[in-house]
């Protein structure tokens, strides 16, 4: 049974299954907590408990639902001398994560062209799901991309030096290592460079529609009724081939480390093993090539943006991961630990004066962008010292799904879906009509739900709300 | 002949599939895998690939199955037809799959992985049944 402990907070004890090392700790609303309860998540959260050197809490966000292993939503600390890496605490999406970019534009700029901007944008941004992307490179080349990351694409001719400053870790995990990575991995990748993805994954044209917070919305550089784009993406089939063949690793090594766990998709190792330092190298290398990836469709979104609106410059306000595993230091009991944070489906949320966020956003924290469902708003908040205190640094990623795909296909057709979508002022354009009814906004949780969870329980709070105008799916 | 279902899952897609033999089973969640990614479909056999595996046990075989038909279908853009096995056991697998390779095929649904959840293959009744979900 869980104990509401606080405001938004649901305890779970150490005694709701066998093996827990440590307690489990929810982040919710009486709503909210209904829909977690009725799915998996809460006996994955004690299952993440089990896991040998797990730290603190395990943790899940308001917008959490049953995942692999791992619910997504999902976050736990691990002790870096005595505590494992799970590669489903990442999950098979590495470096998952979102994107803002701002323009110098208000909707009466953006509006008359905003027909002709989503159908650019849908020809300029590959959506990867044929053989290949727009841009094709030698195999050798791929572990440029790998150890590089963003910078590789700057030095590529994607975009420039400044947007490096607001990608966390400024778009390159220096841990990465390209021959962790195998050569399927790579194989998978190689064709997909540049790609938005399917499913959940968008490029979309906002407007900021609401400021919650005047003083922190300026040091971001928003302002109300400024147009904005936001992208959702990762790290292609080269992620998820990381995950997939570490998930192996670590089913394979456990017996070895004595390491048994009650899913398989929980599969890990002690981190400072050999197979732990592997993946934690792959993984970075996959998180390297989301970074190039989202650097990539910018550099093409600037371009139909110069050629269709040809007023100002789009610039980016902050990229930051949602599925990821992080070196960091948080205080655990009155000490402050080295620790592996494993965030899936979460993301960063570090205050003001932390190492990590960037110097011009230094004074209030770094932006944690949480993106709507299609048609629902999307959100830009700010990290709490409340956050570093209860949730490893971490906040929601995003609306969290609600209905399955199957039930989001009844009675439903794409056609009647875009034009209802059209009808509010969103225009749609998608790859697969299949994809864009299984992700209407109906079959996502109420994103203002979750954002109100993490404001109100001083975890993560509101700066600005955005709300979508175009929408291009994969 | 074999013949698998769909099952609902709060984020992802799932199936249950059955066969006679295990031959019928691997054949049949290939082709429920590709469904999946494609919609109704059919191929002819066209081109072929060899496939060699080993498994941990007879679960952790479909699983590597499944993925290895997956990769085949991201970089080749192999779709499968039919396979034909010199050996499939509990912890071994020798195949050589035939189908088409479609540059131009629509995806349906995008696959990222086969997953550990709630993963089961296992003789029952006399016929073997299976099921396993998919990250989407």
């Amino acid at each position: 049974m869980l104990v509401q402990i606080a405001p938004y907070r649901y305890r779970v004890p150490k005694d709701f299954r066998k093996g827990m090392k440590i307690e489990g700790l929810i982040f919710a609303s009486d709503e909210l907590l209904a829909a977690i309860e009725r799915d998996e998540t809460i006996q994955q959260v004690a299952n993440v408990a089990t896991l040998p050197g797990m730290l603190g809490r395990s943790l899940a966000m308001p917008d959490a639902h049953q995942g692999y292993g791992f619910a997504i939503g999902g976050v736990a600390a691990a002790d870096l001398e005595h505590g494992v890496v799970s590669a489903g605490g990442v999950g098979f999406d590495i470096n998952c994560g979102v994107r803002l970019l701002a323009s110098d534009c208000t909707l009466d700029d953006v509006q008359p062209k905003l027909e002709t901007l989503v159908r650019e944008l849908f020809r300029a941004i590959p959506c990867g799901t044929g053989r290949s992307g727009r841009l094709t490179i030698p195999p050798a080349q791929l572990d440029d991309v790998l150890a590089e990351g963003a910078l590789w694409a700057i030095k590529n001719g994607f975009g420039d030096e400044n947007d490096l400053a607001h990608i966390e870790e400024h778009g390159q995990m220096k841990s990465a290592s390209p021959s962790a990575v195998s050569k399927r991995a790579k194989e998978r990748g190689l064709s997909q460079l540049g790609t938005l993805g399917s499913g959940n994954h968008f490029a979309e044209i906002q407007v900021v529609t609401d400021v919650y917070d005047e003083n922190v919305a300026k040091i971001f550089g928003l302002r109300k009724d400024q147009i904005c784009i936001l992208i959702h993406s990762g790290s292609r089939g080269l992620g998820h081939q990381v995950c997939t063949d570490y998930l192996e690793t670590m089913n394979n090594a456990m017996p070895k480390y004595h390491i048994d766990v009650v899913d398989r998709q929980l599969a890990c190792v002690p981190i400072q093993s050999p197979e732990g330092k592997a993946y934690l190298a792959a993984m970075a290398a996959a998180a390297n090539f989301a970074f190039a990836n989202r650097q990539m469709m910018t550099h093409w979104i600037r371009e139909v943006w110069n050629t269709v609106v040809g007023k100002g410059s789009l610039r980016l306000v902050y990229d930051v991961a949602h599925n990821i595993a992080k070196y960091e230091s948080h205080g655990i009991g009155k000490q402050k630990k080295d620790v592996l944070v494993h965030r899936k489906g979460a993301t960063r949320a570090f205050p003001a004066h932390t190492d990590g966020v960037p110097e011009d956003y230094l004074s209030v924290g770094h932006p944690v962008l949480v993106p709507g469902s299609m048609g629902t708003a999307s959100y830009v908040l700010v990290g709490t010292e409340n956050a570093m205190k209860e949730t490893f640094g971490s906040a929601c990623h995003g609306a969290g799904r609600a209905m399955s795909r199957h039930a989001a296909k009844k009675n439903e057709s794409a056609e009647k879906l875009v034009a209802e979508l059209r009808a509010k002022g969103i225009i749609v354009q998608g790859a697969s009509k299949s994809g864009l009814v299984e992700e209407k906004p109906e079959a996502y949780k109420n994103v203002e739900s979750v954002v109100d969870v993490m404001h109100n329980a001083a975890i993560a709070t509101k700066v600005v709300r955005l709300t979508p105008l175009g929408v291009i799916k994969g | 002949m074999g013949h698998f279902t769909l099952l609902e899952h709060p984020s992802d897609v799932g199936m249950e599939v059955y066969g006679a033999t295990r031959e019928e089973l691997f054949t049949t969640a290939a082709r429920g895998m590709y469904s999946i990614l494609l919609g109704d479909y059919t191929t002819d056999n066209v081109v072929s690939h060899a496939v060699q595996l080993e498994g941990r046990d007879v679960s952790n075989l479909l699983l590597l199955w499944l993925n290895e038909l997956l990769f085949l279908f991201e970089t080749r853009r192999f779709v499968f037809s039919s396979s034909q096995f010199q050996e499939c056991g509990t912890t071994s697998l020798h195949a050589t799959v035939s189908g088409e390779e479609c540059e131009d095929c629509s995806v349906n649904v995008g696959i990222k992985a086969v997953t550990y959840h709630h993963l089961t293959v296992e003789e029952r009744n006399g016929e073997w049944y299976a099921r396993v979900y998919f990250d989407v």
